[in-house]
């Protein structure tokens, strides 16, 4: 926000600039530039830096993140285990597990929800069919508390063929 | 209708099942496309759009979507970026941002089916806003999206500006503060000219 626009000769004004650090942990360096009416005048830069310490938070860690199911038969299930890890500082609340694009529900945790402590981890097997034949990428979508969730959601990948 | 027609029709209509079933157009990143246009990505690598997913984490926003959509290549699509650790070659804004998903394209030899020649001003000004881009102006900026050239870049004060106006402090550090905390700046802006002085645009990135 500025004081005032036009300065006369030798005339002072304010400039303050607030940079809200909410959802924003990490370094930062910010660039605010001042354009004049004085022609031929280059445009002004001022930079306000600094890190932003994160605030406490659950994190989620999927392992494996993509995994690769190979030759499959239509309709016939085939099972695969991940590992759901809290690397935050707060427990994590998994909701779901669902297919991003199929809707397919692979694991409801609700009402309760299913709670991770930070540092612990939780294995799930997780059922995946799929009917049409063909390559495949199923995006499997984790709904959960976690700050690294895009949208609440965390994303891992499974692929694979059908071959009847 | 004629045998011919209906023999095209079921020809274009298998062609368009055939796509679907590949994910309705996947992206196949960058480094797919270098395989046959080198030229063209050696002269984007050097450009802000390649660099976009790196301005982004300069200024610790890459895990905010809203960000994120405009810095990187299919965005939540499937076999587009998601996020930087699952799939950190879709990151960037790469050719299939602006010319659609090329897996297709690139495993099928060439076939440019799906693809979009020259996606127009409307795709750019999409992340292009005049918020986020005061002066982009895309006739000038479309020629320089393959590295031809050098984007325009903004200018820093130099002499001249400084002995009109002198600003105190030009830099704050803040060091780390707690996730919350706004950081304040208040800087003194001072006319050492002698003539009026308008400040006509102030901005941040």
């Amino acid at each position: 926000m500025l004081g005032q626009h036009t300065l006369k000769p030798h005339e002072s004004t304010t400039l303050v600039t607030v940079y809200r650090t909410v959802n924003l942990p990490g370094q930062f360096r910010k660039t605010i530039t001042l354009t004049t009416d004085v022609p031929g005048q280059d445009e002004i830069e001022l930079f306000m830096e600094g890190e932003v310490k994160e605030k406490p938070c659950a994190k989620i860690q999927v392992t494996p993140r993509r995994f690769d199911l190979g030759v499959l038969k239509p309709g016939t299930p085939v099972k695969q285990t991940v590992t759901i890890a809290n690397t935050g500082t707060l427990p994590l609340h998994v909701k779901k597990i669902f297919g991003k694009e199929s809707n397919k529900i692979y694991f409801d945790a609700s009402p309760a929800g299913l709670v991770i402590e930070p540092g612990m981890s939780v294995t799930k097997e997780l059922t995946i069919v799929q009917d049409q034949s063909g390559a495949f990428s199923e995006l499997i979508g984790i709904e959960s508390d976690a700050r690294n969730g895009t949208r609440g959601v965390f994303v891992i990948v499974a692929s694979g063929k059908v071959e009847p | 209708m004629s045998r011919h027609f209906v023999i095209a029709l079921a020809l274009v209509i298998a062609c368009s099942s055939m796509l679907f079933a590949q994910g309705k157009g996947a992206f196949a990143g960058v480094k797919a496309c270098g395989t046959c246009h080198e030229d063209l990505v050696k002269g984007w690598s050097g450009t802000p759009h390649a660099k976009a997913f790196e301005s982004l984490k300069k200024s610790s926003q890459q895990n905010l979507p809203d960000c994120v959509k405009c810095h990187v290549t299919g965005f939540e699509k499937v076999s587009g970026f998601m996020d930087i650790e699952l799939t950190p070659e879709m990151a960037g804004v790469q050719c299939e941002q602006c010319h659609g998903p090329a897996k297709h394209h690139a495993e099928s030899g060439g076939d440019k089916t799906g693809l979009v020649r020259s996606s127009g001003s409307a795709m750019c000004i999409g992340c292009h806003t005049p918020g986020q881009d005061k002066n982009f102006d895309y006739q000038q900026k479309v020629k320089l999206v393959h590295g031809s050239g050098t984007l325009a870049q903004v200018t820093t004060a130099g002499a001249v500006a400084a002995a009109k106006l002198a600003i105190e402090p030009m830099t704050k550090s803040f060091g780390v503060i707690d996730e919350g905390v706004p950081a304040k700046m208040v800087a003194t802006v001072t006319n050492t000219g002698d003539r009026d002085i308008t400040i006509t645009n102030v901005r941040t990135n």
